[in-house]
């Protein structure tokens, strides 16, 4: 008998109390989400080439891939398409990062500005805030820095107010203990203060990048001469789903990855035991 | 206190304006005079009213689909373990790079923007309800309470763990409209056909300065209104159960 089975035999535990089974149908839960992605793709791969969905709308997983492929190895596609985007991404990225992380601590350290900041900051979200962007290329004119600026301006709200809550949890006792061995300014804020702040701080980055990314792609969407938004745009236009699948695809292998990458970053460097 | 920001905010603006060209930015003042002018339009009122009802739509379905997904999702944690990261890595893909297949799928109509806002909405609302519902599990307290007492499953949820659920309920709810709303205004800035958005495109591309300005303030209101409203909502809720939603 399995754990779970022999523990409802032996006690009158009820369903809510019983351990959580490893297993279910012999697989373990990370097998079962390898099931529902490989089903989905298949899903499509069936929809796709037996003819149920047109192939003016979808187009075969596999042939996804393929495109993906054509396209990774298409020196144009990088100049005009993959390298603008990630240029202004990662600008973008570490701007709002830096300068999110040294505001977030400005505005922690002054309570009073925090208390009439306070209320906006976690409204600001709702706002569509990238309906500025015709503002901003009405001031630089077309190119890379409306985008990144557009980006910075969504992206580092979430790293000011994360990077709060991580100053926030930093104990009392840290601050003692710097007192009582005498470090300096700089010491005391690299080795005791951010190591508690690094987890919030972190998943703010992660918030961050997501958001970088969707403003940058966002604007390229709209109103641009190149990107990967762009390209994705034009492609749809001209009716050429098969680059246009193909884009999308690089976006969602670019978008999961950095993700799983800052996910697993944040949890390594959560050794307080901290939330993240 | 409150009104501190509002109007460091609107200084700055005009002081802006006044620096650089008034072709380039509008001062606040003409942006209100384009404001009333606005609204004396039945066009506008149209654009308003199909914004409005895809974003009510959307939100509703993401809210209520939301909520079930990520609640059934949080008292299975097995389940929760497979299928929580695809729930996240769907999050994070920028769901503007695949509005064209929701065009391609559903057209160019009413229920393409409704679809493309409620999966804006419907991720972050079912993540976060999940979270929520499984932390009340790991506080075992509750559970073994529950467990002592003899209550049934069904009482369990009813008693312990929807009241347990319901702040963060309403912060995910509140978050799911601003994500709604801004799903909705870019399906309708891209595929131009109706609504807000299409109105500030317009704009955008005749360099109507007077109307952009405005428009987005618009926005902005529009955007800060119903969070306000559903703040109120759940404060007064709050104090109607005596100080404390759980």
């Amino acid at each position: 008998m399995s754990a779970v089975t022999a523990q409802r035999a032996r006690t009158g535990i009820p369903s809510y109390l019983r351990m959580v089974p490893k297993r279910r149908a012999g697989l373990t839960a990370w097998q079962w989400s390898l099931v529902f992605l490989v089903l989905v793709c298949a899903a499509i791969e069936i929809l796709a080439r037996s003819g149920v969905v047109s192939h003016a709308t979808l187009v075969p997983f596999t042939q996804m891939v393929y495109e993906a492929g054509v396209l990774l190895i298409t020196p144009g596609f990088y100049a005009s398409a993959l390298f603008p985007s990630l240029f202004a991404i990662v600008v973008a990225f570490v701007v709002a990062s830096v300068l999110g992380v040294i505001l977030g601590y400005v505005i922690w350290r002054l309570p009073a500005v925090r208390r009439a900041l306070d209320a906006y900051l976690t409204a600001y979200y709702a706002l569509p805030v990238f309906a500025l962007y015709p503002v901003l290329i009405a001031i630089w004119g077309q190119g890379t820095a409306p985008i990144a600026t557009l980006a910075v301006i969504f992206a580092i709200v979430t790293v000011i107010m994360n990077a709060m809550n991580g100053f926030d949890g930093v104990p009392s006792i840290v601050d003692k203990l710097a007192r009582s061995l005498d470090v300096s300014e700089t010491v005391y804020f690299l080795r005791f203060f951010l190591p508690y702040a690094l987890p919030s701080i972190l998943v703010g980055l992660r918030l961050a990048f997501l958001y970088s990314l969707l403003s940058v792609l966002s604007a390229e969407f709209l109103l641009s001469t190149q990107g990967i938004g762009f390209f994705i745009s034009t492609s749809y236009l001209r009716f050429q789903i098969g680059p246009m699948y193909g884009a999308v695809i690089i976006v969602v292998v670019i978008a999961v990855g950095v993700d799983r990458l800052l996910a697993l970053l944040t949890r390594r460097v959560s050794w307080a035991g901290g939330t993240a | 206190m409150l009104l501190i920001v509002p109007v460091v905010v609107i200084a700055v603006w005009w002081v802006a304006a006044l620096v650089a060209n008034t072709s380039v930015i509008t001062t606040p003042p003409a942006a209100v005079a384009q404001v009333i002018r606005m609204f004396g339009t039945r066009q506008y009122l149209n654009d308003l009213g199909a914004t409005a009802q895809t974003v009510l739509v959307a939100f509703a379905f993401s809210v209520v689909l939301g909520a079930i997904v990520g609640f059934a999702l949080g008292i299975a944690p097995f389940w929760m373990r497979a299928v929580g990261p695809i729930l996240n890595g769907l999050y994070s893909i920028p769901k503007v790079t695949i509005f064209p297949l929701f065009m391609v799928f559903l057209g160019l109509g009413i229920v393409s923007r409704e679809s493309f806002a409620f999966a804006h909405g419907f991720f972050p609302i079912a993540i976060l309800i999940m979270g929520a519902t499984v932390n009340v599990r790991t506080t075992d307290i509750y559970l073994k309470l529950a467990a002592s007492l003899e209550m049934r499953p069904i009482q369990l949820v009813r008693i312990v763990l929807l009241p347990a659920v319901l702040p963060t309920f309403f912060t995910a709810t509140r978050l799911g409209f601003g994500l709604t709303f801004l799903g909705t205004i870019t399906a309708e800035m891209f595929a131009s056909n109706g609504g807000i958005g299409y109105e500030l495109v317009r704009a955008m591309e005749s360099v109507h300065v007077d109307q952009i300005f405005a428009q987005v303030v618009l926005i902005g209101i529009y955007a800060l209104i119903p969070n306000a409203l559903l703040r109120w909502l759940e404060v007064w809720l709050t104090n109607r159960r005596g100080g404390s939603l759980a």
